[in-house]
């Protein structure tokens, strides 16, 4: 398995290695050290690494598929 | 499940326990460096062979002290906490203190700032009273002389893991710094804090985005609002010196993967494990609490390591991606390798290999245990790799704050 999952929690996993299409659950080409969804998320919803929020999904993503600017946004998160 | 962990300590008449045993020559002012190095110099390994239980006399020389503003501004103060943080280190068994004389930062008024008496294991001089550099050399040496036996007579006894304090800290870091050497760092914190002992972050612009991960770990509300305020003491220093603080991650993060800023800084925070945040320190502020805790420092990592010892810190973890060959006296530096690759090609300078979480031959908890069972051994007496080649003597650099005047 070429991906590292970093708490339970989390939704996203980091790929140790580039991964092809149909390799440990890609679903496209995920670059080395770069995230793929452990599952799917739906639009808005928190993104968890570390079992932290790290920002929050700005369209629909399918299980496998790559994570990163073109659908991950920071919004400022308030202390509560 | 509980276990007592222990390891083999300098119980120290304040009560705290230190991992070595060191002589520091300590100096006020650069001005007298040179008398500092040729005093420490003279203590060669053949000159303490006598003396086994010493692990060394180190000078700890620097570029302040004067031309700077006095009693009132940061910078001064700041220095002052660096230099007794240093005299009071449990990992170091006497002191002695070298200036000139005419400096900013008197001995004298340190010494009575602080209530310090002096005493055999506690001993001042100034190169202008001495009369000039040669003088003070020669007396500096005797002194040592005759502190030698007395610190010798130290000796290791069992101590529980409780008294440990350890330094977390990355420099050089990669992709995978917050993937594998970080998070592994983490949950040797975690059992470190477990066991009543404490860890200590730093590096304060490397939170800047995420400050809110630590206030809401933060024990009780004074501490959490603590972070805050350095937090906005960061973002005017910054502006005034017309720089600004943006932890986003830059092209090279986003190539490597990283995406944004929160993520960046979780990577850096990671060292700090899962554990409430029980205290926020300045600069070289004594770090009383146990537990987790977070000292300002710059991310400058020899300005932000010298404060942390300065804190109390006995023992330093420094994680790496492109590899350092930096190590750190009184307290040693223990080196976690994010990647396989640069831990094979920096073997002589890399205590442990976190790079193995990728390749799948363990886990971040495995190797996790493996550094904090290394903290253990470490601080009873085993050496790192940094501290066997000797680094340390250079490394002591105290975060300079304010005008050069």
């Amino acid at each position: 398995m070429r991906t590292v999952r970093l708490s339970d929690a989390d939704n996203v996993v980091t790929a140790i290695a580039q991964l092809a299409p149909g390799e440990d659950g890609a679903a496209e080409l995920i670059p080395r050290g770069h995230k793929m969804a452990a599952r799917a998320i739906a639009r808005g919803e928190a993104v968890l690494k570390y079992a932290q929020v790290i920002g929050y999904a700005a369209g629909d993503i399918g299980p496998g598929a790559h994570v990163h600017t073109h659908n991950l946004e920071f919004r400022n998160v308030e202390a509560e | 499940m509980a276990t007592l962990d222990s390891f083999m300590g300098y119980v120290r008449p304040s009560g705290r326990v230190g991992t070595r045993n060191y002589i520091a020559v300590l100096t006020s002012v650069n001005c007298s460096a040179t008398a500092a190095r040729m005093i420490a110099g003279h203590f060669t390994p053949d000159r303490l062979a006598a003396y086994p239980n010493v692990d060394g006399v180190v000078a700890f020389v620097h570029g302040t002290g004067c031309g700077m503003a006095g009693q009132g501004s940061e910078g001064f103060e700041a220095l002052q906490r660096v230099m007794w943080g240093y005299a009071r280190n449990p990992n170091i068994g006497g002191v002695l203190m070298a200036g000139l004389g005419c400096e900013m930062m008197q001995i004298d008024w340190l010494i009575e700032a602080y209530g310090l008496s002096p005493g055999p294991l506690f001993q001042a001089m100034n190169i202008q009273d001495m009369g000039g550099l040669r003088k003070t050399v020669d007396k500096g040496i005797e002194k040592i002389e005759t502190m030698l036996p007395l610190v010798n007579q130290a000796r290791r006894t069992p101590c529980p893991a409780s008294e440990l304090m350890v330094a977390l800290q990355c420099g050089g870091s990669d992709a995978w710094s917050g993937v594998t050497a970080n998070p592994a760092v983490g949950h040797a914190c975690d059992l470190l804090v477990a066991q009543g002992g404490t860890g200590v972050l730093a590096e304060t612009p490397e939170i800047y985005g995420a400050e809110h991960l630590l206030t809401a770990r933060a024990a009780d509300r004074a501490t959490g609002d603590k972070l805050v305020d350095l937090i906005r003491w960061w973002e005017d220093y910054t502006a005034r010196n017309k720089g600004s603080m943006d932890n986003n991650p830059s092209p090279g993060n986003k190539k490597g993967g990283l995406t944004t800023i929160l993520e960046k800084s979780l990577g850096a925070v990671a060292k700090g494990g899962t554990t409430p945040l029980n205290g926020v320190y300045r600069y070289a502020e004594p770090v009383t609490a146990r537990g987790f805790t977070f000292m300002d420092s710059p991310g400058y990592d020899p300005a932000s390591v010298t404060g942390q010892i300065a804190s109390g810190c006995t023992l330093v973890v420094f994680t790496t991606g492109r590899g350092s060959a930096f190590g750190s006296k009184p307290s040693p530096t223990i080196k976690v390798a994010t990647n396989s690759e640069m831990y094979t090609r920096m073997s002589g300078d890399m205590d442990v290999d976190a790079g193995r979480i990728l390749s799948g031959g363990a886990t971040v908890e495995q190797v996790g245990r493996e550094i904090y069972e290394m903290w253990l051994r470490v601080a009873s007496g085993e050496q790192s790799k940094s501290e066997a080649q000797g680094l340390g003597d250079f490394e002591f650099v105290p975060w300079q704050i304010g005008a050069v005047m």
